[in-house]
């Protein structure tokens, strides 16, 4: 295989690693990877507020608003007024989004980032100019990116797997 | 279930090790926003290509490889885009369809079956965009070699890293099936509505 060929196929492994997860998690949950890692913020940090969640996950506050408002929906998380500081509201995790998530498979983003941890630190460092080369190569290293290893847009609802497949043997109109 | 925000906060404890933490924190920020970029790039393009072209990415270098080679087979075609025969036949399927090729026997060799492009075809890679992969190979193209070496082993370990090395995978920057029909990246895909879908623990407990 010549050179340009090794990138293209490692990359495109890369890029259908992070679809094909995205698929099993909406199977198996119905939920996508950021809202996966925004119920386990919530689960992980007590009496939390939006912009400490929006923190946690390295997201914008009208992102991980947006987020908090499907899972609510959906019965997943519920918000409630402080007790203690009347300003605050404070998100919490209701029973089904407590079992939901002791069933959902790892995100791939936790794999992948304690592989990653335990690299020695000029691989890091290598890997990380790689990316950015690879980044800038494909002009896209202003795309305003947030650390979440997921294809489609931060925001968008969870879907089946089923439902995709549906969608891809659809009959061209 | 483990979790790698919390083994960080258990790092962060301890004060000596703190800015260590902190600093392995920023790197892992760093890698995931430039993987971040790299797929999100691949996927926007996917998208534009569509929207302009009503194309897939596999479907635009494929008519390219037949308006570059001309009389050509189903054969040569996939050793061109190395994509396996039954992924260029599905391809070549969904464009007959369309009007963009027809495969005509060989004037010359009648076993064997030759693809060319409709006029239809020829004006829409007139006006397509460059694919964005035939612009990353031009630019790779460009680098050292021991640049060149070093973006493949970096790539090839993060694949690792993923569990993805032995993921089947053709050279081609796209994100969907290879051989999807072309709307089924759309937007829309990514937009049920969420009561449509029932959670599976609803319907077990239920």
């Amino acid at each position: 295989m010549n050179q340009i060929d090794q990138v293209l196929v490692a990359l495109r492994r890369v890029i259908r690693a992070t679809d094909l997860h995205s698929k099993h998690l909406a199977k198996t949950t119905g939920l996508t990877a950021p809202q996966i890692l925004l119920l386990q913020a919530i689960r992980d940090n007590d009496n939390v507020t939006i912009g400490e969640l929006a923190n946690d996950i390295s997201l914008s506050q009208a992102t991980v608003t947006t987020i908090l408002d499907r899972l609510e929906k959906r019965k997943l998380v519920c918000r409630e007024r402080s007790t203690t500081d009347k300003r605050k509201v404070h998100t919490y995790l209701t029973d089904l989004g407590i079992e939901i998530l002791k069933d959902a498979p790892m995100p791939l983003q936790d794999h992948f980032t304690r592989q990653f941890g335990d690299l020695q630190e000029w691989e890091q460092t290598m890997i990380i100019s790689s990316l950015q080369r690879v980044a800038q190569m494909m002009d896209a290293q202003h795309i305003d990116a947030s650390p979440v290893l997921d294809i489609g847009t931060l925001d968008r609802q969870g879907s089946t797997a089923e439902k995709i497949e549906a969608y891809d043997n659809k009959p061209q109109p | 279930m483990n979790d790698v925000r919390e083994s960080q906060k258990t790092l962060t404890s301890g004060s000596s090790h703190e800015s260590q933490a902190g600093h392995l924190e920023h790197r892992i920020e760093e890698v995931l926003v430039a993987l971040r970029r790299v797929i999100r790039a691949t996927d926007l393009h996917s998208k534009h290509l569509v929207k302009t072209t009503g194309l897939t990415a596999p479907q635009i270098l494929i008519l390219q490889a037949i308006r570059n080679i001309g009389q050509v087979t189903i054969g040569e075609i996939a050793a061109d885009v190395s994509l396996s025969q039954a992924t260029v036949t599905t391809i070549l399927d969904r464009l007959e369809k369309r009007g963009l090729v027809y495969r005509e026997r060989s004037l010359t060799d009648k076993r064997k079956v030759h693809a060319h492009l409709t006029k239809l075809a020829d004006e829409i890679l007139l006006s397509a965009p460059i694919p964005l992969q035939d612009q990353l190979t031009r630019q790779f193209g460009d680098l050292k070699e021991w640049e060149q070496t070093m973006l493949i082993s970096s790539l090839q370990r993060v694949a690792q890293m993923m569990d993805a090395h032995e993921i089947d995978a053709a050279p081609l920057l796209d994100v969907g099936a290879l051989d999807r029909l072309s709307d089924a990246v759309d937007d829309d895909l990514y937009h049920y509505e969420s009561d449509e879908i029932p959670l599976k623990r609803k319907t077990s407990s239920a």
